[in-house]
């Protein structure tokens, strides 16, 4: 029997939990009933997505068991929250330290258990990583530096010099050994402790695990944790492996065979329904409405002003093409710093009487109201007229959330 | 044995999801076991081996059976010949696949004595055999009569049927080709833009119908009219399509949801068709990006000015920010219209009117009146409703996602 972990601390993440544990029911090769999936879950998880992670198993002929974490492990969960200054505890997710107490949660007759992230799609044999021998070691997983070459670096323990780069690994997909790990509670409690005093707040579960373990990690293949973004970088295709789907690398864009492989998975769960069509719906009424909205706020600011525009030199010609410009207005060209200083002095002059649109990415509009410039006023930032067409990106990550 | 009998014209292959979805939806409501069904699907070389094949696999999959007539092959002739009377209607909106109906009793069977013609675009909600049960005795068409749909018909409107549902006496049918074909000769000559399957069969079989109750053929549009959010056992006809009054994709339409639902059980639906539904949102909003750059332009140096009915003055204020400096004419009687265009005329080239009236005095507003004077729109005038809600407060006619899918 394969154990499989999944922390459950939102009620969104049902459909991505559901969408991984069903990829992982069609490419198991071992017969069934072949694995219990474990959901750590807190006071979010519905009866209706219960119902649905119990139908989904039984179609699938699996097996599915729920541990409520605030319940079962509550004097643990606090005695690690309370490491934490007042201030920050707020903003932590409890699903890290839900993941450091899986040992604690599992029933001792399990002495083994695959972690995986809420937003993975496992379009491989789980039953390989199963195989993997853990002897002694509390952990296994895939090195960062063979997912991609800038994970290690979010981690400010590995620029303090505490972790090597070539040790840190990444815990979206891990073997855990319960065994040994049971006994590794106070090196846990003893890395949070240290993450506190060193205010290593951002990665908490990364930071903690990779202090305390990645000299004893067994190293995974790299094909069980592929970070879909570093597969695009790459160009990269879709194979017998796991993709992790981190940020808002998942996308509707269909053309993108990564977004096709889970929205092809999700659509055979259970959460995939017409209510999904109707929030996809509703979702593009807002935009529309927003686009509208900005259109009639257009109307009202430009009151008889002629426009200007300022932007890099290289984008000139583009953004004559797009917002068809005239030879009468005004560009102001960002070449250097002291392009900002003529941009202020211009806009000075003509205050009153000319709009800036301002189309340059990361553009410092704080510069501008400082100068005592109103937005939606004085200037205006080009870059939301832009279609997707031009180059402005529209992240469909939030309607695909909200499905 | 009950046989139904559908038609297909799919150029661009997106057609014959909807030919799917209502056969699904009335396998899937008509219980067995003592009932067997035969769909027939009269077609041309527009359906493509995979949508031919995503229907057999709908029918397939209830186990009953279905049966596909290439019209072009088996009625060649024929079709060359209605294609080419009936050219005008054939170019409008209509296909050349609303006439199949017409060579049922060419084409089908000689054994088949009876048979339920459906259109596309239908939610069969009930059992067939609330329907396949009707007796017709003597007359050749089972059909709903318009005036069942409305609160008040008028008294005049006694026989005219909607074309989207028949129950066909097959020998009947038959046995009326020559006076069908001096109908279809006859509107072809005198009334070219309105020769259709449905002109065409109220004109030859006005008082040979029997009629039938509404449930079987219900126009959604007058659901909505009339406000009946209830979905029962009827058979839904979604008419209409490319409006508002059509299909869309708002899942809190009861009507929308009832298709959508039987929709998502066809081979058409995938993640492709969440793929397509995303980029299709995708370019109606590159499409509104291009508006408003091409606005940007339009309004440079140029003030705004206003048209708007008098008791939408206070929204319209709020909605545009309308500044007591701005202009603003009102439509309030038949010489509003002249006060704009002088204005107009006086102000060209410094201001941007918005037309806030999306119909002025119960027509339409004459933009024509405008556009002859040499206004030009998106520089002289703005169609302003198009920034807002429409008046039944969709924000888009959603049906151009629908097709799609």
């Amino acid at each position: 029997m394969i154990h499989v972990c999944f922390v459950f601390t939102d009620g969104a993440s049902a459909k991505f939990i559901g969408t991984a544990m069903f990829s992982m029911f069609e490419n198991i090769s071992k017969p069934l009933p072949s694995v219990t999936v474990h959901i750590l879950h807190d006071d979010t998880l519905t009866d209706s997505d219960r119902n649905n992670f119990s139908y989904l198993a039984g179609c699938c002929g699996q097996l599915v068991e729920f541990y409520d974490v605030e319940k079962i492990c509550a004097a643990k969960l606090n005695q690690m929250i309370d490491l934490f200054p007042d201030a920050i505890k707020s903003r932590l997710n409890k699903a890290m330290f839900y993941k450091l107490l899986i040992p604690q949660i599992l029933s001792t007759e399990t002495e083994k258990a695959i972690y995986l992230e809420t937003n993975v799609v496992v379009n491989a044999d789980v039953s390989e990583i199963w195989r993997v021998e853990l002897d002694d070691n509390p952990l296994a997983a895939v090195p960062a530096l063979e997912i991609g070459s800038d994970i290690h670096t979010q981690d400010k323990a590995v620029a303090d010099g505490l972790i090597k780069p070539e040790d840190y690994f990444n815990p979206g997909v891990l073997l855990m050994n319960l065994k040994i790990l049971r006994g590794e509670e106070n090196t846990i409690m003893n890395g949070l402790k240290f993450a506190v005093e060193h205010a290593y707040f951002a990665m908490l579960d990364q930071t903690v695990l990779n202090i305390c373990f990645s000299l004893q990690t067994v190293k995974l293949p790299s094909r069980f944790n592929r970070f879909v973004r570093w597969m695009r970088r790459r160009k990269e295709h879709v194979a017998k492996e796991i993709y992790y789907y981190t940020g808002h690398s998942l996308q509707l864009d269909v053309k993108d065979e990564f977004n096709l492989l889970w929205l092809e998975y999700f659509v055979k769960t259970p959460w995939f329904s017409v209510e999904s069509i109707g929030k996809l719906y509703e979702g593009f009424q807002q935009i529309h409405s927003k686009l509208k909205k900005s259109m009639i706020n257009l109307s009202v600011v430009m009151n008889g002003k002629a426009r200007a525009f300022c932007t890099f030199p290289a984008q000139v010609e583009e953004l004559k093409k797009v917002f068809h410009i005239n030879d009468a207005e005004e560009i102001v060209k960002l070449e250097s710093q002291a392009s900002l200083k003529q941009l202020i002095d211009t806009m000075k002059k003509s205050q009153g009487k000319k709009v800036f649109f301002i189309v340059a990415r990361n553009f410092p509009f704080n510069v501008l109201t400082q100068a005592g410039f109103v937005y939606g006023k004085d200037f205006l930032n080009g870059m939301e007229f832009l279609s997707t067409e031009q180059g402005m990106s529209l992240n469909s990550y939030p309607l695909l959330y909200a499905m | 044995m009950i046989h139904v009998c559908l038609a297909l014209y799919d150029k661009t292959g997106l057609y014959s999801k909807f030919t799917g979805t209502t056969i699904l939806s009335f396998l899937e409501n008509t219980s067995l076991p003592s009932w067997s069904i035969t769909v027939h699907i009269l077609h041309d070389n527009t359906l493509s081996a995979e949508n031919l094949d995503k229907l057999a696999y709908i029918v397939e999959r209830y186990n009953q059976t279905v049966k596909f007539y290439d019209v072009e092959e088996l009625c060649s002739e024929r079709i060359a010949a209605i294609k080419e009377m009936c050219a005008k209607t054939v170019k409008m909106r209509y296909t050349v696949a609303m006439f199949y109906r017409f060579f049922i009793p060419n084409v089908l069977s000689p054994d088949i004595e009876k048979i339920i013609y459906f259109d596309s675009d239908l939610i069969v909600n009930l059992d067939l055999k609330e329907l396949w049960q009707i007796e017709l005795g003597d007359k050749v068409l089972g059909v709903i009569p318009r005036r069942y749909q409305k609160i008040n018909p008028p008294a005049d409107d006694k026989y005219y049927f909607n074309s989207g549902v028949l129950l066909i006496n097959v020998p009947a049918f038959r046995s009326e080709e020559a006076n069908l074909n001096e109908c279809i000769q006859f509107m072809a000559v005198n009334d070219p833009a309105n020769a259709n399957d449905q002109e065409i069969l109220n004109r030859c079989f006005e008082q040979k119908t029997l009629h039938l109750p509404v449930k079987f053929n219900r126009l959604i549009k007058w659901d909505r009219r009339q406000k009946i959010t209830d979905i029962d056992g009827k058979i839904y006809h979604y008419a209409h399509a490319d409006s508002i009054l059509g299909l869309g994709t708002d899942m809190n339409d009861p009507l929308n949801r009832l298709w959508m639902s039987y929709f998502i059980k066809t081979p058409w639906f995938d993640a492709d068709s969440i793929g397509r539904l995303y980029n299709e949102f995708r370019r109606l909003r590159n499409n509104f990006a291009d508006y408003t750059l091409n606005l940007s332009r339009d309004l440079s140096k140029k003030s705004r000015a206003f048209f708007v009915e008098p008791k939408r003055l206070p929204s319209m204020k709020k909605n545009f920010s309308i500044r007591d400096d701005e202009e603003i004419i009102l439509e309030e009687n038949a010489t509003s219209v002249e006060k704009l265009l002088q204005s107009m005329r006086n102000s060209k080239g410094r201001k941007v009117f918005f037309i806030l009236t999306e119909e002025t005095l119960t027509k339409k507003f004459p933009f024509a009146r405008l556009t002859d004077e040499g206004f030009v729109q998106g520089k002289d005038f703005i169609k302003g409703w198009e920034l807002l809600s429409t008046a039944r407060n969709e924000p888009f006619n959603s049906h151009p996602l629908i097709k799609v899918l």
